[in-house]
């Protein structure tokens, strides 16, 4: 594939990318950004090659996953060890709105998103591919790279606590 | 859970997905930033080389030029003598014998 057909198909993917970048990072729009820019780097420079072994979506997403577990681990650092944040990190987000603030805005969302952190990882993530991305749940078991039968049972007992902790916040 | 409980689900991910949609970069941003990126990637780098070739020109000037050069000897080593606890284990009956030439006498006679 050559790079001006990977760079059209990744803008296809684009919103549905950043979506799932900030789930991955836990709604944070700095980390998550540095996530999918790191992510369409590794993919455009070729240090990430899709194989053709899943669908283009489903490996993006894939590649976004680990880069975002690596943005994190370099957060964490970071907030640890001041110091590697000016040899590691980027230089800081533009003044765009941050689409926290403009979900915080959006109630129904922002609860959404409450509930969502508070499920364990693999729920959450097995839920967001399946509800947010429209990825059925096969598809989500490739890229989390667990068995279609986990993933099932991520998905159900994700929906059942899901449910239980939105009722909640509406008492 | 119900087919009504599902789609109220599917519906509230609707939403966040609107919103969150809304607050996305846009892609050629995002693409040109890349550029910046390449960029400060290779300054970090710099960065990290500089600060390797500072370290170590730092640690060869404190080598060269600490106090007092060389390391002093504290222990004259010469006078000093030093024998290990467990000395005495290797120090057999008899040992003297086997520090000294024995003579050996035949029929009245030095043996050479």
């Amino acid at each position: 594939m050559s790079p001006d057909d990977l760079a059209a198909q990744l803008e296809q993917l684009h919103a549905a990318a950043f979506g799932w970048a900030l789930s991955c990072c836990g709604w944070d729009r700095s980390v998550a950004e540095d996530a999918l820019q790191s992510s369409y780097l590794k993919i455009l420079d070729g240090r990430a090659r899709f194989a053709g072994r899943s669908s283009f979506r489903t490996w993006v997403f894939g590649v976004i996953r680990r880069t975002a577990q690596e943005a994190q681990r370099r957060a964490l650092l970071g907030r640890w060890l001041p110091f590697t944040r000016w040899l590691l990190e980027p230089e800081a987000a533009d003044g765009r709105p941050d689409p926290e603030a403009v979900l915080l805005r959006a109630d129904e969302a922002a609860r959404l998103v409450r509930a969502l952190a508070r499920l364990p990882a693999r729920q959450r993530e097995v839920l967001h591919l399946v509800f947010y991305e429209d990825l059925t749940i096969a598809e989500a078991a490739t890229l989390l790279d667990i068995a279609l039968g986990t993933a099932r049972t991520h998905y159900e007992r994700g929906k059942t606590a899901l449910r239980r902790l939105l009722e909640e916040t509406d008492r | 859970m119900t087919d009504d409980g599902e789609r109220q689900l599917h519906e509230q991910f609707r939403v966040l997905r609107h919103h969150a949609g809304a607050g996305a970069p846009e892609f050629r941003d995002v693409v040109a930033g890349l550029v910046r990126r390449r960029e400060s990637a290779g300054r970090r780098r710099g960065r990290v080389a500089g600060l390797a070739v500072a370290a170590a020109a730092a640690l060869l000037l404190f080598a060269v030029l600490r106090p007092g050069g060389r390391r002093k000897v504290l222990v004259d080593l010469d006078a000093a003598r030093w024998e290990a606890p467990t000395d005495f284990l290797l120090r057999t009956p008899g040992a003297e014998l086997l520090r000294a030439v024995p003579r050996l006498i035949l029929e009245g006679r030095l043996l050479p």
